[in-house]
């Protein structure tokens, strides 16, 4: 057994975009680099960084899968491709399915990180008729389980840590390696996410919040209101640090007038339309979680009487 | 008695999965297939979704790219409502995409193809200890810096869209927000930070001095007196690996243009167009079409224009080795990307070089980390004119659901970038999309013809087949972007159903 005196990580790369690994590059304040080495991280392997030999690679590979050298933490981004007909054929390394050398990892790693929404819950391409038939590690969708099933626990006894969101934000990965680099307990709320990134919601901190007080909202692109009653945002009901850990330090889709549209939820990306909100009687189907209707619409109605004028001044 | 041996290569350091096949005949290359590893069947999930999903679901398609995407779908939406964009959401959406291009075109030069001459196959360089200071993976000096400086390019895209990678700020007849003076104030502030590191560190010089440079006497004069410049460096290295000599394909050059005329924006500043064996001719959509003769589809209709495009499996078909589709212009394989966009532009630099050296894996590479220089003048411009605009109206539509069809052509950073869309009521009936990696990595075509960097393989040297560097140099110099690949997978026995033959 040859010992590490550092953490170490591969990272593997299957049925996604590449996009959460372009949005972990995006870390500041230690840049990513400086990151890996500060908390003294050692990257066996990132597909689109790394640049041993694949001989090196395919004997690296070897060596941690007979357990003889120390995987620490394995990074999972993209879902687990099935398709065609459960072969996993539509996703490939040296020949055979990639799932085969996921499942493989898995049991050898300390500890395994779901990272994206497509990782964590099936994300794109894991709905009744696609192609490639992705599931989330752990979980598809709403049921525990996904691909390496629900009793599955990591050599250290836990289950898969998810992170999603489409890209990750570079500060919930962040969060998370932070506590393990230091062997301190992650703790895991709904859906296995740490609430140290996944407690709040979208919604909070979101600069049209004001907006949202009053009933202010818009029906069109460009404007400055809110979006949740007609524009299809689902800051509200979808749990992200968006709006309080900002993206590229300086904004969030809400702020810039892009509805939410939930990406971190176990959902995405729903077949639902993306710009539409859905209503009853004019009132979002989905209020903000544990909101009473009746009370929800008493309020919205006497909010809106009461918006002040600075803010409706653009509806006529 | 010729050594024969048959190697298959995952390609690292690329976006997606990308295995070359190659037949080496002792040691030169006489065979090479393409073949995307990864199948994620985007177009299929955008059939029968609402039109304006698609500016939520086609950015995801390459978490690299995904403003190109998004602005292409657009593109594409406008063009079949017939919108305008007014002038101050052009220049937003310029700025948008310029910053993501520049930002790939740093990542893809440092973090991804210099990396490769810290690589131990060049322990005996010269230049190693430097390359190894300089571009080491996770460590080097000057990738770290490039690293931080692309973060804050992407400011400018997160200031004016609320994030990057993927968001959707951009809609059919403008853009989603409205930026307020000081943001756009320190969106130029950031844009000034990456021109001052541009210039100081890669270029040697202003973008003005620059863009004086000519020839290539003058080019070659202007490393020699700053060689501590990445340029420098990169061309020192690429000698030493022979990179004027290897990776030429053709000279046939394809480029959607990019940079709209706030003013007038069906006009692209730097300009659309096709060379084919070294002449310039005007873009004609009209002569695309996917060709799927060596694809696994039901070859009824063997070349395909892309409204048509039907993709209906067909294991039976006889050549085929692979789902990618092999899109051609004019019955000709084109190359698309940097090179390419320069040389259709008219850059008086890039065309001596290729003059000089043909569309080596220098040259091509070259053109890709000298782009900024372009690029970053045009974004000087633009913010520079939203600021002077500031409070001019950034959208002028109201969604309404529609019926027709539409293409949005685009240059991605990697090259030419299409959709094609059908929409009928509101929703989508088809969509199809031509990526610049379809250009470069195609399979072979019914002439066999084979695809941009399979042919840049063939005759290559290749003295280490268990670290085949000069494959990875010259399919890296194309910046191959494999989960843009809609819908490439490789399956290659004829007889037997999902029975795939990847490796040796």
């Amino acid at each position: 057994m040859k010992t590490q005196k550092n953490k170490t990580l591969y990272w593997l790369q299957s049925g996604g975009c590449s996009g959460d690994s372009m949005s972990i590059l995006n870390l500041n304040s230690p840049d990513l680099f400086s990151f890996f080495s500060m908390l003294s991280i050692d990257v066996l392997w990132h597909p689109s960084l790394s640049t041993i030999t694949y001989t090196e690679h395919d004997q690296m590979l070897e060596e941690i899968v007979a357990g003889e050298r120390k995987l620490d933490i394995l990074c999972v981004e993209g879902n687990v491709v099935m398709g065609p007909d459960g072969s996993g054929m539509f996703d490939t390394f040296r020949g055979k399915p990639k799932k085969d050398l996921l499942q493989q990892l898995a049991q050898v790693a300390d500890v395994v990180v779901a990272v994206g929404t497509c990782a964590s819950f099936g994300g794109f391409g894991s709905y009744e008729g696609d192609d490639i038939a992705g599931i989330g590690l752990q979980q598809h969708h709403n049921t525990q389980g996904g691909f390496l099933g629900k009793d599955f626990h990591s050599k250290k006894g836990l289950q898969v840590i998810n992170l999603p969101g489409c890209p990750i934000h570079p500060k919930a990965l962040e969060s998370v390696l932070n506590l393990v680099a230091r062997n301190l307990p992650v703790e895991l709320g709904a859906n296995n996410t740490p609430k140290c990134y996944y407690a709040p919601t979208v919604h909070q901190g979101c600069t049209r919040n004001e907006h949202h007080e009053y009933k202010v909202e818009e029906n069109m692109f460009g404007e400055e209101g809110c979006m949740f009653f007609h524009l299809g945002c689902k800051g509200p009901t979808t749990h992200a640090s968006c709006n309080t850990h900002l993206w590229n330090d300086v904004n969030s889709k809400t702020r810039a007038g892009v509805p939410c549209f939930g990406c971190t939820n176990t959902t995405f990306p729903h077949p639902s339309p993306f710009f539409e909100t859905p209503t009853i009687a004019g009132t979002p189907l989905h209020l903000p979680e544990g909101v009473d209707r009746a009370y929800y619409l008493a309020y919205k109605d006497m909010a809106a009487e009461a918006a002040p004028q600075r803010l409706k001044k653009r509806e006529e | 008695m010729a050594k024969k041996i048959t190697l298959n290569v995952p390609l690292n350091r690329v976006e997606g999965d990308l295995d070359i096949n190659v037949t080496i005949e002792d040691g030169v290359i006489v065979e090479a297939k393409s073949i995307g590893t990864l199948y994620r069947g985007f177009e299929n999930i955008l059939q029968g979704r609402v039109a304006l999903d698609s500016l939520v679901v086609t950015p995801r398609i390459c978490g690299i790219c995904s403003v190109t995407h998004l602005c292409a779908a657009v593109d594409a939406l406008e063009n079949a409502q017939n919108i305008t964009p007014p002038a101050q959401a052009v220049r937003l959406r310029n700025l948008s995409l310029l910053s993501e291009t520049i930002q790939s075109d740093i990542r893809q030069f440092f973090l991804m193809f210099m990396g490769d001459f810290t690589n131990e196959f060049y322990q005996d360089a010269p230049f190693y200890q430097e390359a190894t200071h300089h571009y080491e993976p996770f460590k080097g000096a000057s990738s770290k810096e490039a690293l931080k400086k692309t973060t804050e390019i992407l400011k400018v895209v997160a200031i004016i869209g609320g994030q990057w990678p993927h968001t959707s700020h951009i809609v059919p007849g403008g853009i989603s927000t409205l930026p307020s003076l000081l943001e756009l104030t320190v969106a130029q502030n950031h844009i000034e930070e990456i021109i001052s590191w541009y210039e100081q560190n890669v270029l040697g010089c202003s973008l003005e001095a620059f863009s004086k440079i000519e020839s290539v006497e003058s080019f070659m004069y202007h490393l020699e007196e700053n060689a501590e410049t990445d340029i420098a460096r990169f061309t020192r290295y690429a000698e030493y690996a022979q990179l004027f000599k290897i990776g030429k394909t053709s000279q046939n050059f394809l480029s959607y243009g990019t940079v709209h005329n706030p003013l007038n924006p069906s006009e692209r500043l730097i300009k659309a167009g096709v060379i084919i064996e070294g002449k310039f001719e005007e873009l004609d959509v009209s002569k695309i079409y996917e060709d799927i003769s060596h694809s696994w589809y039901k070859q009824v209709n063997v070349k395909q224009k892309p409204f048509d495009g039907v993709t209906q499996p067909d294991m039976k078909s006889e050549d085929g080795y692979t789902w990618a589709k092999a899109p051609r212009y004019a019955k000709k394989v084109m190359q698309t990307g940097p090179l390419a966009q320069a040389l259709v532009n008219g850059d008086k630099l890039l065309t001596s070089l290729n003059d000089k050296y043909g569309d080596c894996a220098y040259v091509r590479e070259l053109a890709r980390i000298l782009r900024p220089a372009i690029h970053l003048k045009y974004a000087r411009q633009d913010i520079q004119g939203a600021i002077e605009s500031f409070g001019d109206m950034s959208y002028n539509q109201a969604v309404e659901e529609f019926s027709g069809e539409g293409v949005g052509l685009v240059e991605a950073a990697r090259g030419a970038l299409g959709h094609w869309v059908r929409v009928k009521h509101g929703k989508i009936e088809n969509y199809q999309i031509i990526t610049p990696t379809a250009w470069n990595g195609s399979p072979q075509d019914l002439e066999g013809n084979r695809g941009a960097w399979e042919n840049a393989l063939i005759g290559l040297e290749c003295r280490d087949i268990k670290n085949p560097m000069e494959m990875g140099h010259v399919v890296r110099s194309f910046d191959p972007c494999l989960v843009c690949t809609v819908h490439a997978i490789d399956m290659q026995d004829s007889k037997q159903k999902y029975k795939f033959k990847i490796g040796l």
